[in-house]
């Protein structure tokens, strides 16, 4: 059976379908009488060279320009006593909220992609328009009920995940909470799609450009003060039943992307002096606990704090994907911060991290690794300083292990100047890196910046930002780019 | 992403030109209508007009997340939550307690107070009760000492500062505790033993939550804190860059204290505890950064161009959280000559190729790769797409035919990995294995 074609995929009909729901929620929000819109728009522009690498070394000119729209209308639904200005939160909410890109790159590249990369490259390069998140939402309808209708993000103990869909959170009597979600993931295939938090893995053939339905539920504490907890289950389908490359009668049966189980936990003991926190996820798919994060933060005295975290993960991708045979071994790493603030203006920092690297003997191939468990270490100092016009933050870091070594320094600074309305930042870095596999990568690094930011008004805002480079590669290298954001609320009708 | 030319030309275009086209007419629609700069009175709970929307509410600052400075940039003195006051007097709540004063005698208003607005301090007239017709004009005959109470006083009565307070970022109504039968020092403490009342005998947050429970008492954030319309918490009180902004710090961190590595380490903390991050934070600032369009510099700072890859093969930072490996870093590496390319410096025989000599091969030559893909494959899937694994990995008899090498090891199938894979997607046993191989069954 030939590869559907990509555009087959989401009908050209649904590219309407944001339009009609836009109206929709305009007439609503002309319904409703007294509204608030909150509208955000910020262009971004950038312009950098970077140096190919090779021999050739040819100097290449890249330059990007962003547009963001966002838009908020909030307060549909009008109060429910006569004495109140705006609706209490616990009698429930509608609102609407979505976020939309505009992007285009400019520039030169050494060369094309191959193909099948070259197709998703093309998206990345040229014009891009993407709805990052768009949804209305009801808050504690019937007050008892959070909806979510859109697209929208989860981030949680199971993943970053956007999808097109619905949420539904309940809360119920006993400090419990119960959500469910249900809809299509989001990735670069779908309508102003993107695919940065689509599931790794495979690309490029048909399967990986069609939509996958998902499905999740969780359960959760609800209102405790001192504790969160959650438990939650994902599972999203490979759009098999497409046919598009299954390349036989064995390719039958259920085909899964993606199947998770996350447990999160967070807790805060003694007036919130000593709170232990950890999340792990295992992966139904590869029967692999893949991503495990636990902590405690000690809060010794009102000034004086401890953090220390430990990191398991193994790189998880999605289940079409051969990649995850070959990922075994986790990757280990422990992390401790002590934060002291010795007057109101001054904090400081030391913070050690420690890496392991996993190595087992791959007896098929006669393999043994040089070190079983080869350890990476380094840590950081840093200095923060706040006074009334002036803040200045200093960084000293190194790190080694595996990939290699960096060591370096930062200093922040930003000064405030005519009536806080403008601030001059001046920034520096530093880095010396080696890489552990050739020798010949090592050098050196060095960043000045200066940048400006200018309140010109209210809710409007200019910054620009400008960086030289010195590095082996580059006798100089400019970089620049400057925003301007405008943050502007109204509000439609009277009340 | 993925799209051609021909979907636009084909009509996806005019979608996305409706959309913009709505934004744009809604932006339009509401020039005549700005909101309201302030609003009278507050609500029942005594919630006050400081919410985003109005119009002096703090709005975005337009920094993107390039620089540490925008994060630890000048900043007034107090705390968001209780601006810095300034309070030229001299005053001793001792004293005035010891000689039987009670509270509500100075600060009369207190009691019918609803929001943290309304101005509770004594009244110069009040203490002229006392201490004689000073206010607001004194008396002829009288020869009054204004600087007993006064700091900043020219001569003896001449009083040049004034008192500023500015209104506390929260919702409080003095009417509503008092009547639940809250008494002073729940709240303030011992004053007996005080002189001038500062921020310091405000009340902290864990002496709230003593009540504020979640059972006896809400404990929902917004029931104390102003919120944005959105439902989330606002962090300045006004639109004023140097104001101090609420973050989770000190006696009031509440498990996820923002401390200086917090940007590079708090992917466990929000994992652990989204909902908490939820309550300040909206969408557009964790996209800032996993789906921005400038680099954040204290994350990529200077030539990261050229560094990343060290950071990539040690995982210092989980680069999938904002890269998709095989799209964005793929695509990129590809076009800088990188990858499974035959011509160029970077192919296998190129004079710059990236892997050392020992790194990969025929049967019997040396398998460098090996152990770095068990650990980190997301590294190689940067430069790799699966069909480099294949070419070794698949079997002889597969569809895309391999060197049959096994990269499973023993065991595997009796593996619950292999049992997991098997039941919920075998199709990706299909790229390395011949429909119906007798190897592709579990045992």
């Amino acid at each position: 059976m030939p590869a559907r074609k990509h555009t087959e995929v989401p009908s050209a009909g649904q590219g309407w379908l944001p339009v009609v729901c836009g109206a929709w929620l305009l007439g609503l929000a002309l319904e409703a009488n007294a509204s608030e819109v909150r509208v955000l728009s910020r262009t971004v522009g950038e312009g950098y060279v970077i140096r190919a690498p090779g021999p050739d070394g040819a100097l290449l000119d890249r330059r990007r320009l962003s547009q963001y729209v966002n838009l908020g209308v909030y307060e549909l639904l009008p109060p429910k006593r006569p004495d109140e200005f705006t609706r209490d939160p616990m009698d429930g909410q509608l609102q609407v909220v979505a976020s939309l890109r505009l992007r285009h790159d400019f520039g030169d590249y050494a060369r094309t992609a191959l193909e099948p990369a070259a197709t998703l490259v093309a998206g990345l390069d040229g014009r891009q328009i993407d709805l990052l998140f768009g949804y209305i939402e009801g808050l504690r309808l019937g007050g008892f009920a959070d909806v979510r209708l859109g697209r929208q993000f989860e981030m949680s103990g199971l993943d970053f995940y956007v999808f097109d869909g619905a949420s539904v959170r309940v809360h119920m009597p006993a400090h419990l909470a119960l959500d469910a979600v249900g809809g299509f993931q989001v990735d670069g295939g779908a309508v102003f799609g993107y695919a940065t938090f689509e599931p790794d893995g495979t690309q490029g053939i048909p399967s990986d450009r069609a939509i996958s339905p998902m499905v999740g539920a969780g359960l959760e504490l609800d209102g405790i003060p001192w504790a969160e907890a959650r438990v939650a289950y994902r599972r999203t389908w490979s759009p098999a039943d497409l046919g598009d490359n299954a390349p036989g009668p064995d390719g039958g049966g259920p085909i899964v992307d993606q199947e998770f189980v996350s447990l999160s936990l967070a807790f805060r003991f003694a007036e919130q002096r000593v709170s232990p926190f950890g999340a792990g996820r295992y992966n139904l798919g590869t029967s692999t606990l893949d991503d495990l994060s636990t902590g405690i933060v000690w809060r010794v005295t009102p000034i004086h704090s401890v953090r220390a975290q430990y990191l398991r993960t193994i790189p998880s991708f999605d289940l079409d994907s051969i990649f995850n045979v070959f990922a075994i071994e986790p990757f280990e790493d422990v992390r401790v911060v002590y934060e002291v603030r010795p007057g109101s203006r001054w904090t400081l920092m030391a913070r050690f991290q420690g890496r392991f690297f996993r190595s087992a003997t791959t007896a098929d191939l006669d393999l043994e690794p040089s070190s079983r468990r080869p350890f990476g270490g380094g840590g950081g100092l840093a200095a923060s300083v706040r006074l009334r016009r002036f803040g200045a933050r200093c960084d000293a870091f190194g790190l080694g292990g595996e990939g290699g070594l960096r060591v370096g320094g930062r200093i922040d600074t930003r000064t405030h100047v005519w009536f806080d309305r403008l601030a001059v930042d001046a920034r520096a870095v530093g880095a010396y890196y080696r890489d552990e596999i050739d020798e010949r990568r090592r050098g050196y690094n060095i960043a000045l910046q200066a940048g400006l930011s200018i309140h010109l008004a209210h809710g409007i805002n200019l910054q620009a930002v400008a960086e030289e480079l010195f590095t082996p590669l580059y006798r100089h290298a400019f970089r620049a780019f400057g925003s301007l954001t405008l943050d502007w609320a109204f509000r439609v009708g009277q009340r | 992403m993925k799209r051609t030319s021909t979907e636009w030309a084909n009509g996806r275009r005019f979608g996305g030109l409706g959309v913009t086209l709505f934004f744009l007419i809604l932006f339009v629609a509401g020039t005549g209508r700005s909101a309201p700069r302030t609003r009278p009175g507050g609500d029942a709970m005594g919630r006050s007009p400081t919410r985003v929307g109005g119009g002096n509410a703090a709005r975005e600052r337009g920094e993107l997340p390039t620089t540490a400075a925008v994060m630890h940039g000048p900043t007034r003195a107090g705390t968001a939550v209780y601006p810095e006051q300034s309070i030229p007097l001299r005053f001793n709540h001792g004293e005035h307690l010891g000689l039987g004063l009670r509270c509500l005698d100075c600060h009369e208003s207190v009691g019918k107070s609803r929001q943290v607005a309304d101005n509770n301090f004594p009244r110069g007239e009040t203490c002229d009760r006392c201490h004689g017709d000073a206010h607001p004009n004194r008396a002829a005959a009288n020869v009054v000492r204004c600087d007993l109470c006064h700091t900043q006083v020219e001569g003896q009565s001449r009083v040049t500062g004034s008192l500023r307070s500015p209104k506390p970022l929260l919702h409080f109504n003095h009417e509503l505790h008092a009547k639940a039968g809250s008494n002073c020092e729940d709240c303030h403490g011992d004053m007996t033993k005080v002189r001038l009342a500062t921020t310091l005998q405000l009340p902290r947050e864990a002496q709230c939550l003593v009540c504020h429970d979640g059972v006896a008492e809400t404990s929902r954030c917004g029931a104390c804190h102003p919120t944005e319309r959105g439902g989330r918490l606002v962090t300045r009180a006004i639109d004023d860059r140097s104001m101090p902004t609420l973050v989770p710090k000190g006696t009031s961190a509440w498990g996820i204290g923002h401390d200086l590595a917090f940007v590079e380490d708090h992917a466990s903390v929000t994992k652990a505890n989204p909902a908490l991050c939820n309550t300040c934070h909206a969408e557009p600032f964790c996209l800032e950064c996993h789906e921005g369009v400038v680099r954040p510099l204290r994350i990529h700072d200077a030539d990261y161009v050229t560094t990343h890859a060290l950071d990539a093969r040690g995982r210092v930072q989980d680069c999938q959280s904002c890269h998709r490996t095989q799209s964005f870093c793929l695509g990129c590496h590809e076009r800088l000559g990188f990858g499974d390319r035959d011509e160029g410096p970077f192919a296998v025989g190129g004079g710059s190729r990236f892997h050392p000599d020992d790194w990969s091969g025929p049967a019997g030559s040396p398998q460098g790769h090996a152990h770095a893909a068990q650990r980190n494959i997301a590294a190689c899937s940067s430069c790799h797409r699966e069909d480099s694994c294949l070419a070794c990995h698949a079997t002889i008899e597969a569809p895309i035919p391999g060197l049959g090498a096994n990269p499973h090891g023993t065991g595997f199938r009796d593996s619950a990995k292999c049992l997991a894979l098997e039941q919920r997607n075998r199709r990706v046993c299909l790229r390395c294995h011949a429909p119906g191989a007798p190897e592709l069954d579990c045992r």
